[in-house]
């Protein structure tokens, strides 16, 4: 009894956040079945659900074209920010050379630098390497991020020393130790930044704003934009549009949640 | 031609220097073992000769050749290391066979050799286990196979069975003996166990504070130990030391005018402050006389083979070590030793001193042998 009592207090505001999280997703998926007669009420399930806001959308919109265009730029940024996150976490950790705590030290201090101080300079630099429109152009200036660094920073150090050394020992290049035995055990703190990435360059909104100009090189962040128009906006295609940008994602975590949830509540092996 | 040889080799760690100019030979197929206290830089030699640390000076030449700036990998040495070191993601086989997979060695001449040291180290049943399926001596032994399976020119080994329980410790130390003797493989063993030191050692090499203090036969360093250093840290129970001054004869007198060793006359200038050590089997008890100061019985501890005896007396403490069986003083009683027991340790160095050539040569007859070796 009083067990059942605990339970319900811990559990009871669990339940009504959670429901708070989801409501908002469930009014979208509900928003994109209701036909244009019903936009505006307010019933939890349409009373004539249709699909022709999808239908709309796909006809509106290059919307397969843009929903790849995101996910290859999404998947490139999450391997772009891995690897060179992996190979500088490595250098740092395990190389001593001079002024490696002061490079260090740069890479945290450019996470505090906002986005609007180098968006101007990297646009000027984009278009004169002709990356306008361009799927590279999205990619590269965020291929290296400061917190993928100081991530797996942290995790290299406290990888165990003795196991590189023995690589080492077993002959080993630099690039065999970090490919056959770092990487292999590292693959929690791994998978977790890749999908963090990989959100994060899924949401992204203001660069992708500047960088593209013709829909169908654009993302979906920038294809949502699309309805809302000067005669107001076109809510059931918005939402239809924005349920079809938002399953990627949770397809990922349905895959991969049980790693996810793993690799947060523990860093590093053991 | 696997000998290594290191001459004055010197490692700094920013300001600290913690290898201080060190020259040290090892012949090809010798059993060397290193030994000193916690943090006097061992693991940082080995490390040096196996390439994992950069010298900060210095030269390294394994088997006649310079390997001092040759990556880890292409020494031609095979480590294993205290904590084992297996690779979690990989088989006991994997473990095994990744220096040969990295050298390009084919999958077929992989498995043969895998299956070979395997037989050898009796790990056949468990080549498809991971490491954390393994109990500690089984992945020693692993560590052992990977170190193996290369037929390396020289064996590194970093305290490798401090994380073993005694019984498994003295098992696979008589492992890793009968290897060396049918491999013959140059092999550097580092410890802080002396009793593994004296056991497994062709020869030995006490180091302290980044320095030699001694190397040589386990028996010349237990016998006639260089340095004031060596003389407490080898032998269990440790030497007795007792503070003493040189008299005009040369005769070392500890305070109070007693001469435990009237005998030994030093070849060191009168007024020298030394150290005087006996070992505690060495010691003769004798019934209590003036002008000697009286020894109390305090504590005994009987290890079996022999018993200690823990004594005070005169703001001096002793132990006396005798047989099992062997009568024990049971009241109070003077203590006195011949010259050739006695060690005699001078200077700021603690350096060994030579007693005086017109005195009759240390004695090295079988009597006294059979005392001094009996150390547990
Ligand atoms: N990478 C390093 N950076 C800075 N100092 C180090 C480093 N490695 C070792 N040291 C220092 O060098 C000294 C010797 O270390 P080392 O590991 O060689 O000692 P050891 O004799 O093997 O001791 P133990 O018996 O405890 O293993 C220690 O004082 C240690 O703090
Ligand atoms: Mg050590």
């Amino acid at each position: 009894m009083k067990a059942d009592t605990r339970r319900l207090v811990v559990h009871a505001p669990m339940i009504v956040l959670s429901l708070l999280a989801v409501f908002p997703v469930w009014w979208m998926v509900v928003t994109s079945l209701k036909p244009e007669n019903e936009i505006f009420s307010t019933r939890l399930w349409p009373a004539s659900p249709s699909l022709e806001n999808y239908a709309y959308v796909l006809d509106a919109i290059p919307m397969i074209r843009i929903l790849w265009n995101t996910f290859a730029m999404a998947a490139a940024t999450a391997l772009a920010q891995v690897l060179t996150g992996l190979c500088a976490a490595y250098a740092l950790t395990r190389w001593r050379f001079r002024g490696s705590g002061i490079a260090q030290g740069l890479i945290a201090l450019s996470w505090l630098v906002p986005f609007q101080l180098t968006m101007i300079p990297n646009y000027v630099l984009a278009t004169k390497l002709g990356m306008l429109n361009t799927i590279a152009g999205l990619v590269i200036p965020n291929a290296a991020a400061a917190f993928a660094v100081l991530v797996l920073t942290n995790a290299m150090r406290s990888f165990p020393k003795d196991l590189i050394d023995a690589a080492r020992m077993d002959g080993a290049g630099h690039l065999r130790v970090l490919c056959e035995v770092v990487v292999p055990n590292l693959r929690a703190p791994l998978a977790s930044l890749g999908v963090l990435a990989f959100i994060s360059a899924w949401n992204e909104y203001f660069w992708p704003l500047l960088l593209t100009r013709r829909i169908e090189d654009t993302v979906v962040q920038i294809g949502l934009q699309m309805f809302m128009t000067q005669e107001g906006n076109q809510w059931g295609a918005m939402m239809a549009a924005a349920t079809l940008a938002s399953l990627p994602i949770l397809l990922l975590y349905l895959v991969l949640h049980r790693q996810i949830i793993d690799s947060f509540m523990r860093s590093g092996i053991r | 031609m696997n000998g290594i040889d290191l001459s004055a080799i010197r490692k700094r760690f920013g300001e600290t220097e913690v290898v201080k100019g060190l020259d040290l030979t090892i012949a090809e197929g010798e059993f060397l073992v290193i030994l000193g206290p916690s943090g006097c830089g061992k693991s940082t030699l080995l490390r040096l000769i196996a390439g994992l640390e950069d010298v900060t000076q210095g030269r390294i030449r394994i088997g006649g050749r310079d390997v001092t700036h040759e990556e880890p990998g292409r020494r031609g040495c095979a480590m294993v290391f205290q904590n084992y070191a297996l690779y979690p993601h990989m088989t006991v086989a994997g473990n095994m066979a990744y220096g040969l997979k990295v050298a390009g060695v084919p999958r077929r001449e992989r498995a043969e050799r895998v299956a070979r040291i395997a037989g050898m180290l009796e790990l056949g049943a468990l080549l498809d286990r991971r490491p954390h399926e393994l109990s500690g001596g089984q992945r020693q032994r692993v560590a052992m196979g990977r170190a193996m399976i290369r037929s390396p020119r020289v064996f590194l080994f970093d305290e490798p069975l401090s994380n073993l329980d005694a019984k498994l410790r003295a098992q696979l130390r008589l492992d890793i003996k009968r290897l060396h003797r049918d491999l013959g493989t140059t092999s550097v063993f580092v410890t802080h166990d002396q009793l593994e030191a004296m056991t497994m050692a062709d020869r030995m090499v006490v180091m302290n504070g980044g320095r030699i203090e001694q190397a040589g036969t386990p028996q010349e360093i237990y016998r006639r130990p260089a340095t004031r250093f060596v003389a407490g840290f080898i032998g269990a129970p440790a030497m007795n030391i007792f503070p003493a001054l040189i008299d005009e004869a040369g005769r070392a007198m500890v305070s109070g005018g007693w001469y435990p060793c009237p005998d030994a006359v030093w070849a060191l200038p009168p007024g020298t402050e030394v150290d005087l050590g006996v070992r505690p089997a060495d010691v003769l008890p004798g019934a209590p006389a003036p002008g000697r100061p009286a020894f109390t019985p305090d504590v005994s501890e009987d290890v079996g083979t022999e018993v200690h005896l823990h004594a005070r007396g005169a703001g001096l403490d002793l132990t006396l070590s005798a047989p099992a069986g062997a009568a024990l003083p049971q009241n109070d009683f003077s203590v006195s030793f011949p010259a050739a027991a006695a060690h005699c340790f001078a200077g700021e160095s603690g350096q060994r001193a030579a007693l005086r050539p017109t005195q009759k040569p240390e004695r090295t007859d079988e009597t006294w042998t059979a005392t001094s070796l009996s150390f547990t």
